[in-house]
């Protein structure tokens, strides 16, 4: 039938024909042990198949000239039908092949035989790397250690010009001698590039889909490179060297955290988690030097990455890194004469541009910080001392890698401006070396939030672009700031109520000095106006701190400051949290803030706090899921005292907020533990007479009040309400809390006078400041006018109470009650009124699921 | 073909010599059954090793009543359903060979057979997207110049189920063939069945005798 065939065919026969008979050769190799029939592939002998690899297949065959065994990659048909194809994949390969490393795996040829193309490559016997990670976490020396070499065989073919564009732990195999080994390379070009060269012409990426692209690069049953793909090589654009340092990057992150960076099933989600920047969290056994390293090459613009793998591997150099020593469990640094190693003598020349540092943090300087802090507060002071010295000394470690990354990148002929980037970094080593001066003058009022503080340092690898914010320069400015920021300080160290209300208008003459002074400048004005925000929400003002931050928020931007706008984000969200009828804005806010510091490395006090605003304002919400609040409540607590240990003003914060929100939740005898250990520690820190101390003591009230205990309730908010009121003066708007909590006591034992006089006061409070919450105000002061018989002002006040519900949504059960109220109220003077009211109240209740008030309904719709 | 069943006997005995001849005898037919139903192209000498190392294992359950071409496909299929399981999640639950077609399991894979061909190459593209049971047939008849009668013999099924998988397998397939020439930019008209037929002759001629 076919000895008719034209020649013009006999080259694909035969290309068909020699894929069958290598089949066969492989079958008998797996079930007799031999091939009984070999297949010559040049002078190559086919002996099996060697495991998958990508579009094309790869057989282990044997050199008889050499007597050495090989592995041979047969070019995908599909792949090189086009001649301009064949001489690509041609061309590529004796690249390769030129390129000797010890670290890649060696190109012998590039070879055809009966239209089908073949690569002979060294054969590697040994694991891969994959395998050698499966084995479960291993230490991040190690993890380097395998892949610095394997990253210096990617540099090296990056020198030829050659990108390899399928890097992954598979693609790494690790020799039986210990030697670590780039396979599978380059020749991607002709194998590899699923997306664009698989394409059906005529095919748009988007009708592709994404399960299509998954499956494009799917070889078996295993999903493996889109993971390690970068954004431009799913945009399909040029992919280069930098692309294969975002693979390294992907997979060294993987090493060294155990899951991936990015995170998603299906290719979508995955390049969703890249262009938004959802990072995996990274442990605490990693250093996160390694971690800033590492985060700059998964840059979604290559540009941002660094310069090349070189400059990259240098960074990554333990060796070069100092060594540390400890003294109080903190690793310190200390300078190390650079060893004569294996490097280049460029890097050499790099390894002593950061040794500097040593010039300006050393053990001295840390202890002298040490003792600042324990001076500033033995109770508090040590735990904060090792948080801030471990933060320092992060920074500087940060600044040496810096520092010789920038030395790198200008050694390497990188387009780079060596400049900027040394001013760059004199500018970070200045704001540096002010938290340092300002940790060494022991002002507790200053100390308190130092490790806060610090996480607002800006991270130094910044200068390898360049993007280090300015440093503000005025003195002046810089010095109102500064006594804003003790004053912030001081109202949660210092005893007593004249230090409290002595402290905020220090701060509030500061706040109005300062602006004038920054004048144009971002960088002062974002600082200066996210004190003062914090300032007025210290004073009960969220509404006036709003505008603040904001307008600091802006600030920060411009002057690129991207931890001081993630902080003040934080704060913004609970300067909107107490506004029930901005839940949604909040929780948006929220959600901004957390991508801003996951992008800053999730710093573990700002995460907290956001933990706590986020938490503020679900508890603030029409449907306040409690629960969930204890949850937020109870990060933020383990974080931040595992941070500033349990006896810092900040710990003893957010203790209390847990226990506020596990009253919420009805949660009260848990409460009242958590209370009276916040307490306790309140009263040797701040004293009975501060005004810290006294909120906590109105949170035990209310506690108290939950169990029924309303005796010792009163007396604990009665207490609460007055320390306040001597240390903030009658207006404040935490006296008004304390007013309204109290009055709920007193309304509960029926003592509907004495609660009248508070709540009344406190209204007019409330209505002065336009305040967002005085639904609860309405309804209280309703309710107790009916029950003393003032019916006119029952109904004044729980109209109002209706139209305020009205305005800002309020629950079901809310509105069962005050129309249940009005109606009450309305009986006698008007009884159809109070009829309709009674059955919507009824309707309410049925709705809220409260069978106590729908009794309540029926019995007041049967007479009473 | 009582040879085979006694190659297959003498192999299992230790005769590697017999195991090579049966290797050899059916080896081709048992690529050509795999070649075009896979995603990955490494994955076919595997596929063929399982098949012949099934034939020896299942012999027992196998009384040897049916013929050893129909014993050998037998298994091809079973291998190729495992296959297609291990592959895709959604077929593990339930795969219906005659309604799911292998573009179904994985829309963008593309054929391991690659012919320079444009009309050869739409035929084999087409083929993976007809439902897999009718593909089966379809190939047995493109791929191997089976007849309708001897596809039957040989996957145990009655003469005329096979005419009706054909018919209906057709029809799909010559539409699918016009979508993949109007792909392919060359052609755009209606795919006769004469154009089939004249196309997979084509085939089968670079293809050569098993």
């Amino acid at each position: 039938m076919t000895s008719s065939s034209s020649g013009e065919l006999a080259e694909t026969s035969s290309g068909w024909a020699l894929a069958d008979r290598i089949v066969q050769a492989c079958v008998e190799h797996q079930l007799l042990g031999e091939a009984v029939h070999p297949v010559a592939l040049g002078r190559y002998r086919v002996e099996r198949p060697l495991g998958a690899g990508g579009m094309g297949q790869l057989l282990l065959a044997r050199d008889p000239d050499l007597d050495r065994r090989v592995a041979l990659k047969l070019i995908h048909p599909a792949q090189s039908r086009s001649p301009e194809a064949r001489q690509r994949i041609v061309a590529e390969a004796r690249a390769m092949a030129r390129l000797s490393d010890p670290n890649v795996a060696q190109v012998y040829e590039v070879g055809e035989v009966g239209g089908q193309l073949f690569v002979a490559i060294e054969y590697i016997e040994g694991h891969d790397l994959r395998a050698w990670l499966d084995e479960g976490p291993h230490p991040w020396r190690e993890v380097l250690a395998k892949f610095r070499p394997a990253g210096s065989g990617l540099a090296a073919a990056h020198d030829k010009g050659i990108t390899h564009r399928d890097f992954k732990p598979d693609n790494v195999m690790l020799q039986t001698n210990g030697r670590v080994r780039v396979v599978d390379f380059g020749l991607a070009l002709g194998i590899k590039t699923p997306i664009g060269e698989s394409m059906l012409p005529g095919e748009s990426r988007e009708q592709l889909g994404p399960g299509g692209l998954l499956q494009l690069t799917r070889t078996g049953a295993v999903v493996g490179t889109p993971a390690y793909m970068a954004p431009e090589q799913w945009a399909g654009s040029t992919v280069d060297a930098r692309t294969d340092q975002f693979a390294f990057c992907v997979a060294l992150f993987e090493a060294l955290v155990g899951a991936r960076p990015f995170s998603g099933k299906t290719a979508a989600a995955l390049q969703r988690a890249q262009t938004e920047g959802t990072l995996t969290q990274w442990p605490t056994t990693v250093p996160r030097w390694i971690r800033q390293i590492v985060l700059r090459g998964l840059q979604i613009e290559p540009e941002q990455r660094w310069p090349n793998m070189r400059a990259l591997l240098t960074a990554l150099d333990p060796s070069r890194r100092r060594r540390r020593w400890t003294i109080a469990g903190v690793g310190l640094l200390a300078v190390v004469s650079a060893s004569l190693g294996l490097a280049v003598p460029a890097q050499d020349r790099c390894a002593d541009a950061g040794a500097s540092v040593a010039e300006w943090w050393h053990e001295a300087r840390a202890v002298e910080v040490t003792a600042a802090l324990t001076q500033a507060d033995p109770g508090w002071g040590p735990a904060s001392a090792v948080a801030l010295v471990g933060q320092l000394e992060a920074h500087a470690e940060a600044w040496s890698v810096a520092a010789r990354g920038v030395c790198a990148a200008q050694q390497s002929s990188e387009p780079s401006d060596p400049v900027a980037a040394q001013g760059c970094l004199a500018r970070s080593r200045q704001q540096w070396s002010e938290t340092v001066a300002q940790a060494l003058e022991a002002d507790p009022a200053l100390l308190v939030s130092a490790v806060a503080r610090a996480e607002l340092l800006t991270d130094p690898l910044g200068c390898l672009d360049t993007k280090m914010p300015s440093v503000p320069d005025s003195p002046d400015a810089l010095r109102y700031i500064a006594t804003i920021e003790r004053s912030l300080g001081a109202m949660s160290v210092r005893a007593g109520a004249d230090g409290y209300l002595s402290a905020m208008q220090q701060g509030r003459a500061a706040a109005q000095a300062v602006i004038p002074v920054a004048g144009q400048d971002p960088a002062l004005l974002a600082r200066a106006e996210w004190t003062i925000g914090r300032l007025e929400l210290a004073d009960g003002q969220p509404r006036v701190a709003e505008l603040h931050f904001r307008r600091g928020l802006r600030a920060a931007r411009s002057s690129d400051d991207a931890p001081l706008a993630a902080a003040i984000t934080v704060e913004l969200v609970y300067a909107i949290a107490t506004d029930r009828e901005r839940f949604a804005e909040a929780q948006d806010l929220a959600d901004e803030a957390a991508g801003m510091l996951a992008a800053l490395g999730d710093p573990p006090l700002l995460g907290s706090r956001l933990d706590s605003h986020r938490a503020s304002a679900i508890a603030h919400s029409v449907q306040g899921e409690h629960a969930q609040a204890v949850t937020l409540h109870e990060r933020a607590l383990r974080a931040t005292r595992d941070t500033l240990g349990a006896a810092h003003p900040q710990t003893i914060a957010v203790l209390g907020n847990l226990g506020a929100a596990l009253n919420y939740a009805g949660r009260a005898e848990e409460a009242e533990l958590r209370l009276r250990e916040a307490l306790t520690v309140a009263l040797q820190s701040w004293g009975a007479d501060h005004p810290r101390t006294a909120t906590l003591l109105g949170t035990l009230g209310l506690s108290r009040m939950r169990q029924g205990d309303l005796e010792q309730a009163t007396i604990d908010l009665r207490k609460s309400l007055e320390i306040r009121e001597r240390s903030l003066g009658s207006a404040h708007a935490h006296v008004n809390d304390a007013r309204y909590n109290l009055a709920s006591a007193l309304r509960r034992q029926q003592r509907h006078a004495e609660a009248l006089t508070l709540l009344e006061l406190g209204l007019t409070q409330v209505q002065t400041r336009a305040e967002a919450r005085q639904g609860p105000w309405w309804v209280a002061t309703g309710e107790s006018s009916l029950a003393v018989g003032n019916l006119d002002r029952a109904r004044e006040a729980l109209g109002a109470a209706l139209r305020v519900f009205e305005r800002t949504g309020a629950s079901p059960g809310d509105y069962a009650r005050v129309r249940l109220g009005l109606a009450r109220a309305w009986r006698d003077a008007d009884p159809e009124r109070a009829r309709v009211l009674g059955e919507e109240a009824r309707v309410d209740a049925v709705e809220a699921g409260s069978e106590k008030r729908e009794a309540e309904a029926d019995a007041f719709l049967a007479g009473e | 073909m009582q040879d085979e069943y006694e190659l297959l006997e003498a192999w299992r005995a230790g005769d590697k010599r017999a195991g090579s001849q049966l290797i050899a005898a059916r080896s081709r037919e048992i690529t050509w059954f795999f070649r075009n139903k896979v995603f990955d192209v490494d994955m076919v000498p595997d596929l063929v090793g399982q098949t012949f190392l099934r034939t020896v294992t299942a012999r027992d359950r196998f009384a040897g009543e049916t013929s050893f071409r129909r014993f050998i496909y037998a298994i091809a299929q079973n291998v190729l359903r495992e296959y297609l399981r291990s592959v895709d999640k959604r077929a593990r639950e339930e795969l219906d060979f005659l309604e799911v077609c292998l573009s179904d399991l994985q829309p963008r894979t593309m054929s391991s057979l690659q012919s320079e061909k444009v009309q050869v190459q739409a035929l084999i593209e087409a083929l993976r997207q007809v439902p897999i049971g009718d593909q089966v047939v379809l190939e047995m008849k493109y791929f191997e110049g089976m007849s309708a009668r001897e596809v039957g013999d040989a996957l145990g099924i009655p003469e005329g189920t096979v005419r009706g998988r054909l018919a209906r397998g057709l029809t799909r397939l010559r539409e699918q063939v016009r979508e993949q020439l109007e792909v392919a930019g060359s052609r755009g008209t209606e795919v006769t069945a004469e154009d089939v037929e004249q196309w997979a002759t084509e085939l089968r001629r670079l293809r050569g005798p098993s």
